[in-house]
């Protein structure tokens, strides 16, 4: 049977996770608050340049979404 | 859409964002206390399945989180003179200097994206490597645990997903309407 990781290893993962979804917001709040083109602006722009990064990093994103979220078994 | 509707989503898109970062903070401070305060998860081993409130009603509100994200990014109001097609080409140094300045903002952000994940995977590997629970459980664990504020912070993270990774048509994306 698989066993809980230790508490500061947990800690580390959960807050470099949601630390830089919150830089994330922090950035986007500031942009949108100044009028300026908000980030998934920046990111359509992106990936219209790299379509197949931008395949790449949406099947990773898609990918780990699912991994963490969607738990059946 | 009326002229005052980019206006409202622009509100609703500050509201929303800072509703994101607050949950967030809560989900990150909740983590923190619970860890230092006890030794073992919250929940049995391994998590079970069942919680309150029901699935359904957490997939339901992460889809219309994710629909509400790329809602309020598309319909937001831009600035004009912030818009590629409105700049002028930079022609002064100073003006290239800040031009590049902005590039590198992007792709300093899109660089931090990928660094999370690279955190989130090296943790998965060593986890099952070494027979400990992957971030799946830890996850259903929050969820078994604090089902509400665990559909919070679900949501939370599918409406940023929506929002900055659900392109809009070419169209708005280039009048920010």
């Amino acid at each position: 049977m698989l066993r809980p990781a230790p508490n500061a290893a947990v800690l580390s993962v959960a807050g470099v996770a949601l630390g830089t979804l919150l830089m994330l917001v922090g950035a986007d709040f500031a942009l949108t608050w100044t009028r300026r083109l908000p980030i998934g602006s920046w990111v359509a722009g992106w990936a219209r340049r790299y379509p197949l990064f931008a395949l790449a990093l949406a099947l990773v994103a898609g990918g780990l979404i699912g991994h963490f979220f969607f738990a059946t078994g | 859409m009326s002229p005052k509707g980019p206006e409202i989503a622009r509100w609703a898109s500050l509201g929303f964002l800072l509703a994101a970062g607050g949950v967030l903070v809560y989900a990150l401070g909740s983590a923190f206390t619970y860890t230092a305060t006890h030794p073992g998860p919250a929940c049995s081993n391994p998590p079970a399945l069942a919680a309150d409130p029901p699935q359904w009603i957490v997939v339901l509100c992460c889809l219309a989180a994710f629909a509400a994200g790329h809602l309020s990014g598309r319909w937001q109001q831009v600035d004009p003179q912030h818009l590629p097609a409105a700049m002028p080409a930079a022609v002064t140094e100073a003006e290239q200097r800040q031009r590049g300045r902005q590039v590198l903002v992007i792709e300093g952000l899109l660089l931090a994206f990928l660094i999370e994940i690279l955190a989130l995977l090296v943790f998965e590997v060593v986890a099952l490597s070494s027979g400990r629970w992957p971030i799946t459980l830890y996850v259903r664990c929050a969820y078994n645990a604090a089902g509400w504020p665990t559909t919070l912070g679900a949501a939370s993270v599918t409406f940023l997903l929506g929002r900055w990774l659900w392109l809009p048509r070419r169209s708005s994306a280039e009048t920010g309407s």
